[in-house]
């Protein structure tokens, strides 16, 4: 009963508790964004590792597996499975525009159940035309229905295109202009068409009329309707044929901004999805020679796309899963000697149900691939090119993604190293204040003895006050920790572009700080001086600086998109970690204030009593 | 007092040293005290001579040197208490009262006074008792106020009402007049006599030779043992 008093004393008489509550809050708060940020970003790191992959991957030789849909049907009726897809992958060298050369990793999909496995649509990075680009797509469509579009020019438009190009004080007037016409060549007409489309499409669209300009719009439907490029890129075709789908970093005119977003190069003249490009592959025979030339295929990128993940997204460019097959042989073919040939896939990449892990559906697959062989291996004319279990990987992601989540585990190890340190010091801070706290009470434990009170009914006075405290301070701490986690984002955006007004306001502050000291200082008072310095001049620098970034546009950028690459800093809280935390700020406290307390209340009451 | 009634409190042949780095300071050699129930004995003694420390022991605020005789409460030593048993000696057999007061700075002057009755199963009235306790001393009108307002007498007198509240069998007093001028050290020497007559044990120590008169027997520490000067006979 006296406990819960002198508990209630202690704990409200003094200013100490309430700075040992804000201690326990800060500490249990840093813990939880620090260990939150970091286990965030590791984990962003890893389950890239499973972008544009799925859950498990079934791996075949470079003759792939043939009825391959028959396997896909297998896998989907088992209810561990939600979808399958098949992938034919090889190997190539893209030619872009500029005479940019790189090689990629081709990957065939069908997009439709691509997308069902590995959420291929929310990687596609344009979802319209960007603004200004259809100056590009203009003079480009023109070319493409170019005698047309010529050949329905009248004599009054054709005179406007000429005027168009005549300087300001030309003395030529539109009768003269007129004879001229008829000397122009048709191809000329399409380039001062596509001139105006390229600089002035004002007055382009001014001269056409709207039947011409209709005809211009449905030679580029992504004129009509700049989100097309979307659809596009789903469908992987433009203008009704296969398409590429490179990833965002194949070519260099993605240029990354420190927020995560891209900025085309050369003021959009690079911007991929407006050109063709070539892809050259190699056809590998059945005994790992070369067979046939070397393919050559022009095709229209439809889009681009980015998982986020660096490898994946400099290397790799989708294309139809027929054109994979036809580039590589993998198509269905007749056989000379009758009968067919199916088609083949080299990968199939399953996505689990909800509710089931990789590994648990791993265990499902294998069976399932042995039956399939066994059923379907008299299906094929060559039964030396269908891969018998032994010869097929079966994997799950993270398998097959060791090389990249390998370092990653092992950060993980150092992250917890550090979680450790940054948890024992917090700890022995809470532990080391509550100490401090009770100890300075050693005097009134030895009044407490000296009148008769147990050792233990005295130590359940600390218990309590430790117990308020780490309760109170950890429950602060943690939803603090979790609002600074789950706005990070915002916090981080607020500093990267510091808002006038807090700048304004921390110099305003500054003036009270300062104002207030000079007032203080007159009664010849020491303390002001020193706190209204120590405080204002900080202020005042935070306060100039914030200013002048905001005025000038300039922020400090502490996660650079572009070195962590992730976008966004991780903002999930650890509700484990949180936890763990906040029940180690109320032990800390507890055990820091029960030390001292139990030592004094095991002296001899005198002892207590003459503690210094 | 006839010697042959067995003593209330009985110190025979204390030893207490201290240690100092690496000296030892012998304080008590062989102080030897007894007292009769409802005894006043006064301990005079010059400054740094162990008063203090001899009413500690008798208090079991500290324990003597171990293997040279002790205390006894009631012919039965208090180092064969159980701990309870000590709890429940210091908590109503005795009151104490510090040389230097000790209250707790958080609680009021009615907690103080009071707090022997909250840390243990407490006599019915006792809350009762320390208001009119308090009332008696003065401090009817400061039952809310906490130490740090008080002035070193009226702190003397919290602390003489905390140890009185439970009802002791004896009262060990350090100097308990010591800070206060002569009438409110006689009004408390009055209160103190009344508590005697109602059969109070005290063992008192004090500088004063006239306060010191008031007991029923004067002892003086000398060299670490207590010698008897007088006996008051009433
Ligand atoms: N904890 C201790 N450690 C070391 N020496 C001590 C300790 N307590 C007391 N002493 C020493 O023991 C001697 C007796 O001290 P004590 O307080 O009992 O004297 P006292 O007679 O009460 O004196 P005063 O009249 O000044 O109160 C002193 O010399 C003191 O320095
Ligand atoms: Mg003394």
């Amino acid at each position: 009963m006296y406990q819960s008093l002198l508990t209630n004393r202690y704990l409200t008489s003094r200013v100490i508790p309430l700075l040992a509550v804000a201690a326990v809050a800060l500490c249990v708060a840093l813990v939880i964004v620090v260990v939150s940020v970091m286990s965030g970003f590791l984990e962003q790191f890893r389950t890239a590792g499973r972008t544009l992959i799925g859950d498990v991957i079934v791996h075949a030789s470079l003759h792939g597996v043939p009825h391959y849909d028959d396997l896909i049907e297998r896998i989907e009726r088992n209810p561990l499975a939600d979808s399958a897809t098949p992938v034919v992958e090889t190997w190539g060298v893209l030619r872009m525009p500029y005479d940019e050369t790189t090689a990629v990793q081709i990957w065939g999909i069908e997009p439709e159940s691509f997308d069902r496995v590995t959420d291929f649509a929310d990687t596609l990075y344009w979802d319209e035309v960007p603004e200004g680009l259809e100056r590009y797509l203009l003079p480009d469509a023109i070319e493409r229905i170019g005698p047309d579009l010529a050949e329905s020019l009248t004599l009054e438009q054709q005179i406007d295109i000429l005027f168009d190009r005549m300087p300001e004080d030309s003395p030529l007037t539109r009768e003269e202009l007129a004879l001229e016409v008829p000397a122009v060549p048709q191809k000329d007409w399409i380039t001062l068409l596509q001139r105006l489309g390229r600089f002035e499409v004002e007055t382009l669209q001014r001269i056409l009329d709207e039947r011409q300009w209709e005809m211009i719009l449905e030679a580029d439907d992504w004129l009509a309707d700049p989100t097309n490029i979307k659809r596009d890129g789903l469908a992987m075709s433009r203008f009704g044929r296969p398409a590429i789908i490179p990833g965002m970093h194949v070519s260099k005119g993605n240029m990354r901004t420190g927020n995560g977003t891209y900025e085309v190069q050369g003021n959009g003249r690079w911007w991929l999805p407006r050109f063709n490009g070539t892809l050259t592959t190699i056809r590998i025979d059945r005994d790992g020679g070369i067979s046939d030339e070397p393919q050559n295929l022009v095709l229209p990128f439809a889009n681009e796309f980015l998982s986020n993940v660096r490898m994946v997204d400099k290397q790799r460019v989708f294309i139809p899963l027929e054109t994979a097959q036809e580039q590589t042989g993998l198509f269905e073919a007749a056989l000379i000697d009758g009968g067919v040939d199916p088609a083949r896939a080299t990968q199939v990449l399953i996505r689990a149900s909800e509710g089931f892990t990789a590994d648990e559906l791993l265990a499902e697959i294998v069976p399932i691939y042995e039956s399939f062989y066994k059923d379907r291996i008299d299906d094929v004319t060559d039964r030396e090119t269908f891969p018998p279990p032994a010869f097929v990987t079966i994997q799950t992601w993270e398998e097959m993604q060791a090389d990249f989540i390998g370092p990653v585990e092992k950060e993980r190890m150092l992250m917890w190293i550090l979680f450790s340190i940054v948890y024992l010091v917090c700890a022995a801070l809470v532990l080391a204040i509550m100490w401090s706290i009770v100890q300075e009470k050693t005097r009134d434990i030895g009044i407490l003895r000296s009148i008769g009170a147990t050792r233990r009914g005295i130590v359940g006075i600390y218990l309590l006050y430790g117990l308020v405290i780490g309760v109170i301070g950890g429950i602060l701490g943690f939803f603090l920790g979790w609002l600074i986690t789950y706005y990070i984002d915002d916090i981080h955006d607020m500093l990267g572009a510091p808002p006038m007004w807090l700048g304004v306001l921390l110099l305003a502050a500054a003036m009270v700080v300062i104002g207030w000291a000079i007032v203080r200082m007159r009664s010849g008072e020491l303390l002001p001086t020193v706190l209204g310095t120590f405080i204002s001049i900080p202020l005042i620098l935070l306060g100039v600086v914030i200013v002048w970034a905001s005025a000038t546009g300039q922020g400090f950028v502490m996660w650079d998109a572009n070195t962590y690459y992730f976008p966004d800093v991780p903002n999930s809280v650890d509700l484990l970690v949180a936890f763990i935390t906040l029940i180690g700020g109320i032990v800390f406290s507890v055990l820091g204030a029960f030390i001292p307390a139990a030592k004094a209340a095991d002296m001899d009451p005198i002892k207590a009593l003459r503690y210094e | 007092m006839s010697s042959d009634t067995t003593p209330l409190l009985a110190a025979d042949d204390l030893h207490k040293t201290y240690r100092l780095g690496q000296v030892d300071v012998p304080v008590l050699k062989g102080a030897s005290l007894h007292v009769s129930e409802g005894e006043w004995v006064a301990v005079l003694g010059s400054s740094g001579s162990g008063k203090s420390t001899l009413l500690h022991l008798l208090g079991d605020l500290d324990t003597p040197d171990a293997g040279q005789g002790g205390i006894r409460f009631r012919n039965r030593p208090i180092d064969e208490h159980s701990r309870r048993e000590r709890n429940t000696y210091r908590n109503r057999s005795i009151g104490f009262v510090f040389q230097f007061y000790h209250l707790l700075p958080e609680l009021t002057v009615l907690e103080n006074a009071l707090l022997p009755t909250l840390v243990a199963t407490s006599l019915p009235g006792a809350r009762d008792r320390a208001g009119d306790l308090l009332e008696r001393f003065g401090l009817g009108h400061r039952l809310d106020h906490r130490p740090r307002e008080l002035s070193g007498g009226e702190r003397q007198r919290v602390a003489i009402a905390r140890a009185l509240v439970n009802k002791p069998e004896v009262l060990l007093a350090d100097e308990p007049t010591g800070n206060l001028d002569e009438q409110t050290g006689g009004e408390i020497l009055e209160l103190l006599q009344q508590e005697h007559r109602r059969g109070l044990a005290i063992v008192m120590v004090t500088h004063d030779r006239s306060i010191a008169d008031m007991a029923d027997r004067v002892v003086e520490l000398h060299h670490g043992q207590v010698e008897t000067t007088s006996v008051v006979s009433r």
